[in-house]
């Protein structure tokens, strides 16, 4: 297939034997060179296998959404995926100091003590605030409503069948002072009792024969007199009679007492009976606020406890008054007891079935108290930092009682003058948490923080 | 076949060149509307299933919601996982398909399993499904300035959600366009309890009023005066007072209004996540999600423009900012890309024309090259694969070789030519033209076909990888298919045209000559003293050997993307305000670098589906200045001490500053971001994406241990934490537990419920709407709607005391008719307990994962044995136990390792099969065939030490690589091969190989003469990787790392083909001669030989076979283990005998030499 023409099957002309000894040279310098590199990589390999088997134990990385995740060397995690980051040196777990770290039944699990510059202080906004030692009362705040109060009711009827002829006060919700006449009624049982006691007065005095038929007449006329007072009559209204000698065919009814009429029935012309209010009035220049309190506060409300009443109205100024009374039974629907206040309506401003809140001021217990805020509630454990030193903060189980007005009591953990950190808590926790994992070696199962199951018993935070 | 293709080609010229033509043509086309897209979507076939039902607790959730949606879709068709995970209000139901389930198809599935659901939902509880899309679509994101600064983040908000969303969600290929940020506002209709026990109402019977307050409707049509009237009923909610004057009840004439018990504002309603821009406080952003196998540039584009149309439309003041936008990267990767595919085209054009010497000829090559990449756009183009970094990759890796057809084809031509007389013929040109090209082409094609089937295993991959990489491999075969194509047609058609003109003798060519003055003293040496050629080789070994050892692994390699993702974590029970004020200090930090041109920090998620993140995580994009306006760093130079004068022109060339790193700037930042609390991470938006798509175990081995009760499963799976720990090859094992949730639990006490004739409902209905409010209904203006909610005050639920205090109506009435109430706290028990912040639920039972990762060296499918047979023993032993109804499930990455190793356990020897095949088809000799695979190990060494010294660690894109060099080096082997092979035929067949030296001289031949051949292939291999080297940029990484074995193994390979094959060859060739001869005088010893040979033979296959039995065979007897030591020794005695005869017969061969002499 190969054509001598198209091959002209130059024989290789041989190097010459300078370039020959020359690359002889070459190749065994090569040859040196890949032996060398052989050599190395072996033991440079060996060497740093060994290495890495020395400072296995200190772990320099770890996966930032999986704090729980460290390794000696940088990598990927293995949840995630993410780079593994160094560990920064404040999180470095340290051989723990004697006291450094919080053990015991003080202790907290899964927190550990943090160090913060100020710089960093600031950053998360930290403030603190000291533990004090106050008497602070507690308040309770139960609805109220105001209602006028049994003590000032009045009612007005008429005293025999009879019509209203006149009407003087139509409506209700007028003030009336007390006499003052309402209505005017024709009543026939009345008009003859007062013609009785006119034709009675009138025989008593004229002249008489017999010194004993006058006193009897007497007698008589202050019976009739005495009947009319009983109808209803008031005594300006018979002095009037006795005065014009003429009956009076409506004869006022007056107001047994000053305050408002809260409700009227007398309609012009109609027929009034005794069963029949004809007018109800009540003072209201003291008012009641009733407040139902539930069977549970019952016991911190005493009649003497002062109490402020709120009304529902923007800009209302708080009323003082003194629990007045609590009803002995308990609603049984609601299981909460009235307690009664009794309030001076100044300016008549407090109108009766107007709503409100009660506050009771409870008897006060003396006691520490920190910020509400400042305590950490996991379900399991009250907690609260405590800045030990300037920059360091300490995790620390605490007690609570109860809370007064955004402070809550602490029964144990925390001495009074001790600060302890109200804001930026979350950030400070969570560096915290943060930190104690990564104190927790990682092939340590029960070391590593875990969230407990939910529902469990130190029920610290819970209240009955 | 392949010869009659070519000399079809070379006669219909005119009509392969059409072809050509109209191919490029189309080619271009293709180009031009392929997708473009930064990398392969690299999501699952999933669909999310994503419900809402905000203010409930995770737990609840889970028992309402999640449970009863993974239940009903766990039997779809298709399903290979159904993974629930429930938050606080939101529930997400990750239902993934099999691979290559069309999402569409999957979409309707689920739909359909929705339906059955029926009413095993809580009322008002809607799922719905995710977008068509997944958080790696996310290709857009901007911000709500308003400047002028009459706006507030509710109001922004609602700009947002009404107007700027729905415009760009109708832009082609948004899938949605989430919120974050600022606040939904809503009408918030507080109540005061207090008061409504005054009025003896309840805050039901507020939510009865709003409700039935807020409506519109239509009556028919009225006729008047022959005209038609709509008749509507106005009614619905439009302004605060609206709400205001809704009547409650109303008694004698006394209305009792809203107003009268509580009031109306607009607030904003419960959120999940939060915006920041630049640290300047609280900002409205928007995140365009793109639709999956979208053309991510053109939705951009799409996008900005409809963003230019809507800003004129915006209120004076307020503006739309992009903080991030994909195309930058996009454009800058796949100019990247382009510029790499340039370069690489120029370089192999000028190291043709070096070579060569010779215009016109170039020409072949130089035209064929791009066509050939135009062509493969076309299969892209059809197959919808998109141009990516990945797919465009392919095309980068295989410049240099597609080019070798023509190269090799023109040099024989030239070497035909280069003797021929002056005054050819123009059919005595074309003879030579067709022999030459008969004698290369086969070859060559057969290699580029190598090429091609060495890349079959990339196929196999699966997953991630798969996704990442198969563009790259579909792209990269289909540039060696068609260049093997055009290699075989259109290059033929040319070659007449093209190569004429004067052919300058390769004697005469300067660079030939150079290259032959070293390259024959080298070859000569090289043959006669084959100890220290095949000493160096096994040297080279040698070194590579523990440095491969060493090489670390990643998952995927880094990708610049330009921008950075700052995604601090904290712990998940933070509240919003302080989540709030956290994230801005943050910003405010972060935009203080100079580096940074914007900051735009979300913490918890985005709404949209795509976003599970709670709210302890910061996902903050930080836009950073194009690098020039970065802070310099000064640069210690060599001339740094010398005078100012000599310095600055010094400076020009060697700067004496430069820009502050990358990863320099991170430091700087996560040094100034130590804040407490926070860990910190940066990372880069798609990554991240990326990285949170996956929502399953990627530990090699994980176990799922499946139950009903979270704080049973935990122990479990600390116990199994501690026995794993033990078994030898754990190298981490650990349990994830759920982080710290806080709960508040309001447990009602049935008995003094029943005192009061309560039941729960009276009891949660209350606590639902008073204290977590409800949506109640919802208004319509305009365009725009809000939620009414109705709630207590704020001092009434603000703390554990407060919620004591709500009131729950009593059915009963009081003593004067009032309503009887009574406080939360006198019924119920309220406390805080802790709780799972996020649930797990997985084919209906919750589910907790333990993570094992293993040594390097150990073998998953062993370890899972061992540690399984350790689970069973601390179970019988009693130290562990698993309660009733729970069960453990081992998986983890090895499942898909396993699969995967399964389908490259057929795939690498077929791919390897094919290649001996090919390979065989070539030379026809077996012996042949294990020569030229000689050069892959060799090849193996460089790509080791290129990957050491360049400090990248073994990543799938390095595999890649490493198997792309594999062909690469196969063919290098070939040519070798093929020349000798041509010096040695034509001596033999003149009958001038007699003796070791005969050969030498033969194969100096095939080797020194040929050597510019083999050169120019591998230099234009080489050389056409070198630009991906050094190419800067983003997606610049990713293609290092598989040029970067690629290159360390041509160097080494063309450098140890070019030494060790020729002489292994001559040897073989040497010990063929001695046959020869031995036959010839019929000497007895050869029978001794070939006995000899055929054990070499069967131990060798033995030993082969036994070790491939292994690969296939999981339960191997123990005599089939100790096959191959047999094997090995036999192999070994086998050899020594071998070498013993041989001797035997050379000497007998030497003792009567003269006899020999006289025969022929």
């Amino acid at each position: 297939m190969t054509s001598p023409e198209t091959n002209p099957d130059t024989p290789t002309r041989a190097p010459s034997r300078r370039a020959l000894r020359t690359m002889a040279v070459v190749r065994w310098v090569l040859l040196a060179l890949v032996t060398l590199l052989a050599v190395t990589s072996v033991v440079t390999v060996l060497r740093s296998s060994e290495e890495q088997h020395a400072d296995h134990a200190v772990d320099r990385y770890y996966c930032p959404m999986h704090p729980e995740v460290r390794s000696s060397e940088p990598g990927e995690c293995p949840i995630c995926h993410m780079d593994l980051v160094p560990i920064p040196e404040a999180r470095q777990s340290t051989a723990p100091a004697g006291g450094a770290h919080v053990h015991g039944s003080e202790g907290v699990p899964s927190v550990s003590a943090v160090s913060l510059s100020a710089q960093k202080q600031e950053a998360v906004g930290l403030r603190t605030s000291p533990v004090e030692s106050a008497t602070l009362g507690d308040r309770l705040r139960v609805p109220g409503v105001l209602s006028a109060p049994e003590t000032g009711r009045s009612e007005v009827r008429v005293r025999a069948p009879g019509f209203v002829e006149r009407v003087a006060v139509r409506q209700s919700g007028v003030k009336v002072s007390a006499g003052q006449p309402l209505a005017f009624i024709y009543s026939p049982d009345i008009y003859r009792a007062q013609e009785e006691f006119l034709a009675l007065s009138r025989w008593n005095a004229a002249p008489t024969l017999e010194g004993q038929s006058s006193t009897a007449t007497a007698d008589m006329a202050s019976a009739a007199r005495r009947g009319l007072e009983l109808l209803g009559l008031s005594q300006a209204d018979i002095a009037e009679l006795v005065r014009t000698g003429e009956p009076m065919r409506a004869i006022p009814v007056r107001a047994p007492a000053g305050g408002f009429v809260m409700r009227t029935s007398a309609v012009l012309g109609s027929r009034a009976d005794p069963e029949m209010v004809l007018y109800e009035i009540a003072d209201l220049s003291s008012l009641w606020v009733i407040a139902s309190v539930h069977e549970r506060d019952l016991a911190a409300v005493q009649v003497g406890t002062t109490a402020r009443f709120l009304m529902n109205r923007p800009g209302a100024e708080p009323l003082v008054g003194k629990v007045d009374l609590v009803e002995p039974l308990l609603e049984e629907s609601t299981r909460s007891a009235r307690v009664r206040l009794v309030l001076k309506n100044e300016g008549l401003l407090l109108r009766p079935g107007q709503y409100g809140e009660v506050e009771f001021e409870l008897p006060a217990t003396p006691g520490l108290f920190v910020p509400g805020d400042a305590v950490i509630r996991t379900g399991q454990y009250d907690y609260v930092y405590v800045q030990t030193e300037p920059d360091r903060f300490e995790p620390r189980r605490v007690t609570t009682g109860s809370s007064r007005d955004g402070r809550v009591q602490v029964l144990s953990g925390v001495a009074a003058g001790e600060r302890v950190v109200t804001r930026g808590s979350f950030m400070l926790d969570s560096e915290s948490r943060l930190k104690a994992s990564l104190e927790a070696g990682p092939s340590s199962p029960e070391a590593v923080p875990a969230a407990q199951p939910a529902g469990g018993t130190g029920a610290a935070g819970g209240v009955q | 076949m392949i010869g009659w293709l070519i000399e079809a080609s070379a006669k219909y010229r005119a009509l392969v060149l059409a072809a050509a033509i109209a191919l490029g043509i189309f080619g271009v086309f293709s180009m031009q509307r392929v997708k473009l897209d930064a990398i392969p979507d690299l999501s699952d076939p999933q669909v999310i299933v994503f419900t809402e039902w905000m203010g409930r607790s995770p737990t609840l959730v889970e028992d309402q919601v999640t449970y009863p949606l993974v239940t009903a879709l766990l039997g779809a068709p298709g399903v290979v996982d159904v993974r629930g995970q429930t938050m606080f209000g939101m529930s997400f139901v990750y239902v993934v398909f099999a691979e290559g389930t069309d999402v569409y198809w999957a979409r309707s599935r689920v739909l359909e399993y929705l339906s059955a659901l029926g009413d095993r939902l809580p009322e008002g509880v809607t799922p719905r499904l995710g977008p068509d899309a997944t958080g790696i679509g996310w290709i857009y994101q901007y911000a709500l300035v308003d400047r002028s600064g009459k706006l507030d983040t509710g109001q922004l908000r609602t700009l947002q959600d009404f107007s700027i969303r729905y415009a760009l969600t109708s832009v082609h290929g948004v899938a949605e366009v989430a919120s974050v940020g600022g606040y939904e506002q809503q009408y918030q209709v507080t109540v005061d309890p207090v008061r409504l026990r005054n009025f003896d109402l309840t805050v039901s019977d507020v939510v009865q009023a709003v409700r039935r307050s807020n409506s519109d409707v239509g009556a028919r049509v009225l006729e008047m005066s022959e005209r038609e009237y709509f008749v509507r009923g106005r009614g619905y909610l439009k302004r605060a007072e609206d709400v205001e004057s809704i009547v409650i009840r109303a008694d004698r004439g006394t209305p009792v209004l809203v107003r009268d018990v509580g009031h109306v504002s607009m607030g904003g309603d419960i959120r999940r996540g939060a915006a920041d821009f630049d640290g300047k406080g609280e900002t409205v952003s928007g995140i365009v999600v793109m639709r999956y196998g979208e053309n991510a540039r053109d939705v951009i584009g799409r996008v900005e423009q409809k963003i230019t149309e809507l800003a004129k439309t915006l209120p004076s003041g307020v503006e739309i900012v992009p903080v991030y936008n994909r195309k930058d990267l996009i454009e800058r990767a796949i100019a990247t890309l382009q510029t790499a595919l340039t370069e690489e085209m120029i370089v192999v054009a000028l190291v043709i024309l070096l070579f060569l010497l010779h215009f016109r000829s170039a020409v072949l090559p130089i035209v064929s090259l791009p066509l050939a990449v135009v062509t493969a756009f076309i299969p892209m183009y059809l197959l919808g694969i998109p141009a990516t970094i990945m797919s465009l990759g392919g095309i980068a890796i295989a410049i240099g070789a597609t080019v070798d057809a023509e190269i090799v084809m023109v040099e024989a031509a030239h070497k035909k030519l280069e003797h021929a007389p002056k005054d050819l013929s123009v059919q005595e040109r074309a003879r030579l033209l067709a022999e030459a090209a008969r004698e290369v082409t086969p070859a060559i094609f057969f290699s580029l076909l190598i090429i091609a089937v060495s890349f079959l295993p990339v196929f196999g991959l699966s997953g991630q990888a798969g996704r990442l990489f198969k563009p790259l491999a579909y792209t990269k075969t289909f540039v060696m298919l068609s260049a093997a194509l055009l290699s075989v047609t259109v290059a033929p058609a040319l070659r007449d045209a093209l190569i004429r003109g004067k052919i300058r003798p390769e004697a005469e060519h300067p660079v030939s000559r150079a290259i032959r003055r070293v390259y024959a003293p080298f070859v000569h040496v090289a043959l006669h003293s084959p100890k220290t050629t095949v000493l160096i080789g096994v040297m080279a070994l040698v070194s590579a050997w523990p440095i491969a050892q060493k090489l670390g692994s990643e998952f995927m390699p880094p990708l610049d993307e330009g921008d950075l993702l700052y995604m601090p974590t904290t712990l998940p029970n933070i509240s919003i305000e302080e989540a709030r004020q956290q994230l801005r200090r943050q910003d405010e930090i972060l935009a203080s670098f100079p580096e940074v041109e914007s900051v735009l920090g979300k913490i918890g998620r985005a709404e949209t589906p795509t976003d599970p993140a709670p709210l302890s995580m910061v996902e903050t994009v930080v836009k950073l200045k194009p690098e020039s306006a970065w802070r310099k760093r000064p640069v210690e130079r060599w001339f740094s001490n010398t005078p100012e004068f000599l310095r600055a022109p010094l400076a020009l060339v060697w700067p004496e500053s430069r820009p502050i790193s990358k990863d320099e700037l991170t430091a700087e930042m996560n040094a100034r971001l130590d804040l407490p609390g926070w860990t910190n991470a940066f990372t880069q938006p798609i990554r991240n994406r990326v990285d949170m798509l996956t929502t399953g175990i990627r530990t090699p081995i994980g176990i799922k241990v499946f139950g009903t009760d979270l704080a049973e499963i935990e122990a479990v799976g600390t116990s199994l934490e501690r026995i794993l720990h033990d078994v030898p090859g754990t190298r981490s094992v650990l349990f994830e537990r759920s982080v710290m949730g806080l709960y508040v639990d309001v447990t009602p006490d049935r008995e003094r419920l029943a005192r009061y004739g309560l039941r729960i409902e009276d009891v949660n209905e209350i606590l639902e709407s008073a204290l977590g409010g409800v949506a109640v209904t919802t208004t319509v203006e305009g365009r725009n709607r809000f939620s009414v909610n109705v709630r207590y005050a704020q001092d009434f639920r603000s703390n554990l005391d407060a919620v004591k205090d709500v009131l729950i109506p009593l059915p009963s009435s009081g003593k004067d008719g009032a309503l009887g109430q009574i406080p939360l706290g006198a019924i119920a028990d309220v406390r805080v307990s802790s709780g799972p912040p996020m649930i797990r639920d997985e084919a209906g039972l919750l589910v907790g994962y333990v993570y094992v990762d293993l040594d390097a060296d150990r073998d998953v499918g062993s370890y899972v044995d061992t540690a399984k047979a350790a689970v069973e023993d601390a179970r019988s032993s009693g130290a562990f136990a698993l309660p009733p109804g729970y069960y453990l499930k081992w998986t983890g990455q090895y499942e898909l390792l396993a699969d995967m190793e399964a389908r490259m356990k057929i795939l690498i020897p077929l791919a390897l099969l094919v290649t001996i095949l090919l390979l065989y088809l070539q030379f026809k000799n077996f012996t042949e065939v294990l020569i030229v695979l000689l050069s892959v190990p060799f090849a193996l060494v460089g790509s080791v030490w290129a990957l050491h010294l360049l400090g990248y660690h073994l990543s799938t894109a390095v595999w890649v690589g490493t198997i792309a060099l594999l062909g690469l080096a196969a063919q290098t082997g070939v040519l070798m091969i093929v020349y000798i092979d041509h010096a040695y035929e034509r001596r033999l067949a003149a009958g001038r190989i007699n003796s070791l030296e005969d050969i030498i001289a033969a194969h100096s031949e095939g080797t020194i003469e040929r050597v510019r051949p083999k050169l120019m292939t591998v230099s234009t291999m080489l050389i056409g990787l070198v630009p991906l080297l050094w190419a800067e940029g983003s997606g610049a990484d990713v293609m290092k790392r598989i040029a970067a074995p690629m290159v360390g193994g041509l160097i080494t390979s063309a450098f140890l083909t070019l030494e060790i094959i020729p002489v292994i060859y001559t040897y073989w060739r040497g010990e063929q001669l001695l046959w020869r001869k031995l036959s010839e005088r019929a000497s007895p010893v050869l029978r001794h030989l070939e006995m000899n040979l055929t054990l070499i033979k069967a131990a060798a296959g033995a030993l082969s076979l036994t070790l491939l039995v292994r690969l296939y065979w999981s339960e191997i007897p123990g005599w089939v283990l100790a096959l191959p030591i047999w094997a090995t020794v036999l192999l070994l005695l086998g050899s020594a005998a071998y070498v013993v005869i041989r001797r035997r017969a050379q000497h007998e061969l030497d003792s009567i030499p003269i006899a020999t002499a006289q025969t022929p």
